[in-house]
């Protein structure tokens, strides 16, 4: 049995395509939302992109390899994917030119404290929800007092309520987890049997496997991981439909390691479930919702992305690859300080419940052009964005799906797949007051009319051809024509 | 000789939770222990090729959390998958007990002909047993599947395991009762086969060269 020989070599910088431009930006009030993007008005030389390619042919000394040469030596009947062996990835920087960004995105600084005490009234209160939750949503918080303003996020303080009130709110809560704890000491030798099977088997197996490189879940018999466990086993409890899905403990442990009390942090974990769309839930009914919205929003956004999907058929239409990326909200794709930033700007459901997908567009936007353009099949996309795992730039990525996010705002009309993407998450959403048109897309089977009211008018999208536009047609983004 | 294979066998890892599917893989694929493994969310994916029987066969393995929840990934997961090493824990009776509904679940959603190897891992952790040997045999003897001990952490039968597999698979190729050309087999032919099903790739016909790494 010959295992075959690792292959690393790097690869030099390729001139890279250029982006979207400026002019993509702009709605015009007749534009059509699926037309394909105006040619990029603005080179971006210095933007990078990562890179998989095969090494069949690369040198001893490991030196560059022309992009071209990469694709003859990798085609895309190739059956096989893999490989570590064989094909070499290179991750550099890549840079979003000005055009491409939220127009407000310099406008805010990291949350700190004394901007963050400027926020709260002499009661305590938040003055203003909105104007905070913009705020975190653009410039993310400080370290310092994340375990402070979390429980605001992940609502279990309410922004109206006092100082005092949440005092007395904490107190009132951390009886009723006691309760519910009692309740789970109490079980019958029955229950416990099936208890232990359905949940806690798994849960005693998974929190000494998460996050165990963090210095607050470190080492042997840490209290710690005791008290995650106890807030995941006492959820299960609080709600037995749910119980316990693998990923839990992913999400609940950086909640502890930053709120620290663990009645506090069982209930910003039951404010997380609730009110998130991206938790790990055991339904499937909840990842396929995600699934075809992202699928429409990457049909309206990247449309080549898209039909590549398409070509693949029904695996690659259930992105394997990114259903981590869902049931943990990036944790494992960015370093902890960059997923942290990143669950922030979700939590703070600034115009959208739904952030967390234009952050996996933004994924896929910029660090995608090579699965089109290698034709990479199902398992090759799934090595692809797994590869890229933790060497991503995730400021980088979320500056980018903010600007997609703002965008998706200017549409002069969105198809009625999406509708829910504009559904009011509180206050804020629309809030320029403008309001896109609702454009019926699909079949709404047992319906005789669109639920949301959608008008049918348009022919069917045009696709742009594959590779006849070459590398700059690669992020059409949005298009609109003037 | 890389990306030059006479097959390409899709693999699946299956059992519960935190039997050791994905140190499995990982002693497999990189010959050694996973230390600080986290638990498998979604689906991951590593590759090898190895020579048996004179055939260069690559194996494409797919690992996946011991608690899948979601059927749409499990149709993808299975499909087309020709052996599978299903797996549980000499420590834990619980994760043998579950044995019957994952075998189940492969020959339903892979293929009745999947070949299966069961893995008792943890076999470094003798002292907790809960499983013996020659109970495991009997339910292996009994479902038709082939059956070793292994040690993701020693690495012991890691590698015997996967090969097993391949073997028999292999074997069944040759005997006609696997046809690699059927639809959903999860057997491709690889470049250096001479049954060219596919267009000849004259840039991996050239020698490689060295990859200096």
């Amino acid at each position: 049995m010959v295992p075959s020989d690792g292959c690393l070599v790097s690869l030099g910088i390729f001139p890279t395509a250029s982006h979207g431009g400026a002019a993509a930006m702009r709605p015009a009030p007749a534009a059509n939302w699926w037309l394909p993007a105006e040619k990029a008005s603005t080179k971006s030389s210095t933007s990078t992109m990562a890179a998989w390619t095969s090494c069949v042919r690369c040198s001893s000394n490991g030196s560059s390899v022309p992009r071209r040469t990469c694709k003859t030596s990798f085609p895309p009947i190739q059956q096989a994917a893999d490989e570590r062996t064989c094909m070499q990835f290179s991750i550099r920087r890549p840079k979003l030119p000005s055009s491409e960004t939220h127009p407000e995105e310099s406008s805010y600084r990291r949350l700190d404290v004394s901007t963050w005490l400027s926020h709260l009234n002499e009661l305590g209160q938040v003055e203003e929800e909105y104007k905070l939750r913009k705020a975190i949503f653009f410039g993310g918080i400080d370290v310092s007092i994340r375990g402070e303003v979390w429980p605001f996020l992940l609502r279990y303080y309410s922004p109206k309520s006092t100082s005092e009130e949440r005092e007395a709110l904490r107190v009132q809560k951390r009886k009723e987890y006691e309760e519910i704890q009692q309740k789970r000491l109490a079980m019958s030798p029955e229950e416990h049997r099936a208890f232990w099977r359905n949940v806690q088997f798994t849960v005693d197996k998974d929190v000494v496997r998460t996050d165990r490189s963090n210095q607050f879940f470190r080492g042997e018999d840490n209290p710690n991981v005791e008290s995650m466990r106890r807030i995941l086993l006492n959820y299960a409890v609080y709600n037995p439909t749910i119980g316990y899905s693998q990923g839990m403990s992913d999400l609940v442990a950086p909640i502890l390691a930053e709120v620290l009390d663990e009645s506090d942090t069982f209930w910003c974990f039951v404010g997380l479930m609730q009110n998130t769309i991206f938790i790990s839930s055991p339904r499937d009914e909840d990842m396929e919702k995600q699934l075809l919205y992202l699928r429409e929003l990457l049909r309206l956004t990247h449309l080549r992305f898209y039909q590549h999907l398409v070509s693949l058929g029904e695996d690659g239409l259930q992105m394997l690859f990114c259903h981590r990326w869902l049931l943990l909200c990036f944790k494992r794709e960015f370093p902890e300080a960059e997923a942290l930033r990143i669950w922030e700007a979700c939590w703070a459901h600034y115009q959208t419940d739904y952030f967390h997908l234009f952050i996996c567009v933004a994924i896929v936007t910029i660090y995608g052009d090579d699965v089109i353009e290698q034709q990479l099949a199902t398992d090759q996309m799934l090595l692809h964005f797994g590869n890229l795992a933790m060497h991503m730039n995730g400021e980088l990525v979320l500056r980018k799906a903010r600007s997609l996010l703002y965008q998706f705002r200017l549409l002069p009309r969105i198809p009625c797949g999406l509708h829910d993407l504009c559904k009011l998450c509180g206050t804020g959403m629309w809030d320029s007051g403008y309001m896109p048109a609702v454009e019926c897309t699909g079949l709404h089977p047992g319906s005789e009319s669109c639920p949301y009211g959608g008008t049918v008018e348009v022919p069917s999208p045009k696709a742009p051809k594959d590779g006849k536009k070459g590398p700059k047609a690669s992020r059409e983004g949005f298009g609109f024509r003037r | 000789m890389a990306e030059t294979y006479d097959f390409l066998f899709k693999f699946l890892v299956i059992g519960s939770a935190g039997t050791g599917k994905s140190c499995l893989l990982h002693q497999f694929i990189e010959n050694k222990f996973k230390q600080d493994s986290n638990h498998t969310i979604g689906v991951e994916f590593g590759s090898r090729v190895v020579n048996v029987g004179g055939k260069t066969v690559k194996l494409q393995i797919w690992d996946t959390a011991g608690q899948e929840r979601f059927r749409s990934v499990t149709r993808s997961y299975y499909r087309g998958a020709a052996g599978a090493l299903l797996v549980y824990d000499i420590t834990s009776r619980e994760t043998y007990n579950s044995l019957a509904a994952w075998l189940t679940d492969a020959r339903t959603l892979a293929s009745p002909n999947i070949v299966v190897i069961l893995c008792g891992n943890k076999k470094d952790l003798d002292p907790e047993r809960e499983v013996t040997f020659l109970e495991a045999s009997r339910f292996a003897q009994e479902n038709e599947l082939m059956f070793l001990e292994t040690s993701a952490l020693t690495g012991e039968n890691v590698e015997e395991a996967f090969l097993k597999c391949a073997r028999t698979i292999l074997n069944k190729i040759d005997s006609g009762e696997l046809d690699p050309e059927r639809m959903g087999s999860g057997i491709q032919y690889g470049d250096a086969s001479l049954r060219q099903l596919r267009q000849p790739r004259s840039a991996q016909a050239v020698t490689p060269q060295p990859c200096g790494c």
